[in-house]
C-alpha cells in the first residue's frame, strides 16, 4: 500500500458518505438514499494538501500553518475500505512528519460514530478535549473528540 | 536511434506523469511520487519532454540563470531520465542538451543542482567532469532529515 500525489484519475475518492471534518472517516452505514455525498475540495493555494493512497482513502492536510507546522488531518476511506483504516493512517503520519516535516497532527472524532478510536489511539494520536453537542447527524445532536500527534522526533 | 525533445504535449500527459511515479525521479522535486497532478504542471515550467528513439525517457529545462537580471551566458540546467536509462545514455542527454543550448546562443556557464541523496544524480554530473562547487548545507527536507543541496557547474571561456 503506497501513498501517492492526486490524480484527476483518483476524483471518485474524493466523494463519500463522511462525517464533515474527521479525523478518520469510514463511510456511514445506511445514508437517506437522496443524501448527498461529502466532497473533498482539491487544494487552492498552501492552506492544504490532497494525497491519496489509490482505491482505498484520500488523505487531506488542512488548515497548514508552515511557521507552527501543523494541520488537520482529513481521512476519507472508500465504501468498504475499513479494515485498510491503520495503515492509511500511518501513511498519512508519514507524509506529515517525514515529507511536511509538520510538529503536530490534529483532528476531531465522532466516538459514537466512528467505531475507529481504536485506529487513531493505535497510531499515537491522544485524546485532548470533547466538544459537547458538536455535530447535528442523523436526528441527534453528538459529541465530538479532538484528538492530537506530536512528533517528538 | 536518436535524440529528440518536444514541449509537453497532451499526449505526453500520462508519460509525464509516470515518470513521477519513480521514487527517484528527482525532477524539481525531492518527493516525485507525492505530487498530484497540479503540483506536476507546476514543475513543468518551461521543461521539455526527451525522447529517445522517439519514447518518452526524461525532461529538462534550460533557462538564463537569475531570471532578467542574468549575467551574460549563465543557464541553469534542470535534467531527470528514468531509471531504465543507462547511465551512459543519461550522460549522453547532457552533452545534447548543452549542445543544443551552445548552438543558437553563447553559454558561459551552466548550473545544476542535485540533493546530496541523489546517488545517481551524483554520480552521473560526476562523471561527466562538471565543478562540484559546494553544498548549500540543510536545503532540502526529504524523509524525515534535511539534506544539503550540491551545486555543479561547467563553465567555457567568455568570447573575446
Amino acid at each position: 500500500m503506497k501513498i501517492r500525489g492526486y490524480r484527476a484519475t483518483d476524483c471518485a475518492l474524493l466523494a463519500g458518505h463522511w462525517l464533515p471534518g474527521e479525523l478518520l472517516a469510514a463511510w456511514l452505514v445506511h445514508p437517506p438514499v437522496l443524501a448527498e455525498p461529502l466532497t473533498i475540495p482539491l487544494p487552492a493555494g498552501g492552506g492544504a494538501r490532497l494525497y491519496v493512497v489509490a482505491g482505498v482513502a484520500c488523505v487531506r492536510f488542512a488548515g497548514l500553518d508552515w511557521v507552527a507546522r501543523r494541520a488537520r488531518l482529513q481521512i476519507g476511506l472508500a465504501a468498504g475500505t475499513q479494515q485498510h483504516a491503520q495503515p492509511v493512517l500511518e501513511l498519512a503520519i508519514g507524509v506529515g512528519f517525514r515529507v511536511l516535516d509538520l510538529h503536530r497532527l490534529e483532528g476531531l472524532l465522532t466516538p459514537q460514530i466512528s467505531g475507529l478510536s481504536d485506529a487513531v489511539a493505535a497510531a499515537g494520536f491522544v485524546r485532548e478535549a470533547t466538544v459537547p453537542r458538536a455535530l447535528w447527524h442523523d436526528g441527534a445532536v453528538l459529541d465530538r473528540e479532538i484528538w492530537g500527534l506530536v512528533n517528538h522526533g | 536511434m536518436s535524440w529528440s525533445s518536444r514541449a509537453g504535449t497532451d499526449g505526453d500527459q500520462q508519460a509525464v506523469l509516470a515518470f513521477f511515479t519513480e521514487p527517484d525521479f528527482y525532477f524539481r522535486t525531492p518527493h516525485p511520487e507525492l505530487q498530484s497532478e497540479a503540483d506536476v504542471s507546476d514543475l513543468l515550467d518551461g521543461a521539455r519532454v526527451l525522447l529517445w528513439d522517439g519514447k518518452p525517457v526524461g525532461l529538462y529545462a534550460t533557462r538564463p540563470a537569475g531570471g532578467p537580471d542574468s549575467p551574460y551566458g549563465h543557464y541553469t540546467l534542470h535534467l531527470r531520465l528514468v531509471h531504465d536509462v543507462p547511465d551512459e545514455r543519461w550522460a549522453e542527454a547532457y552533452r545534447e542538451v548543452v549542445r543544443a543550448l551552445r548552438w543558437r546562443t553563447e553559454v558561459v556557464r551552466v548550473t545544476a543542482w542535485v540533493g546530496d541523496f541523489d546517488e545517481r544524480g551524483l554520480r552521473i554530473l560526476r562523471g561527466l567532469g562538471l565543478t562540484e562547487e559546494g553544498t548549500y548545507h540543510d536545503r532540502v527536507f526529504r524523509d524525515g532529515g534535511r539534506h544539503g543541496l550540491r551545486q555543479f557547474a561547467q563553465l567555457w571561456p567568455v568570447s573575446a
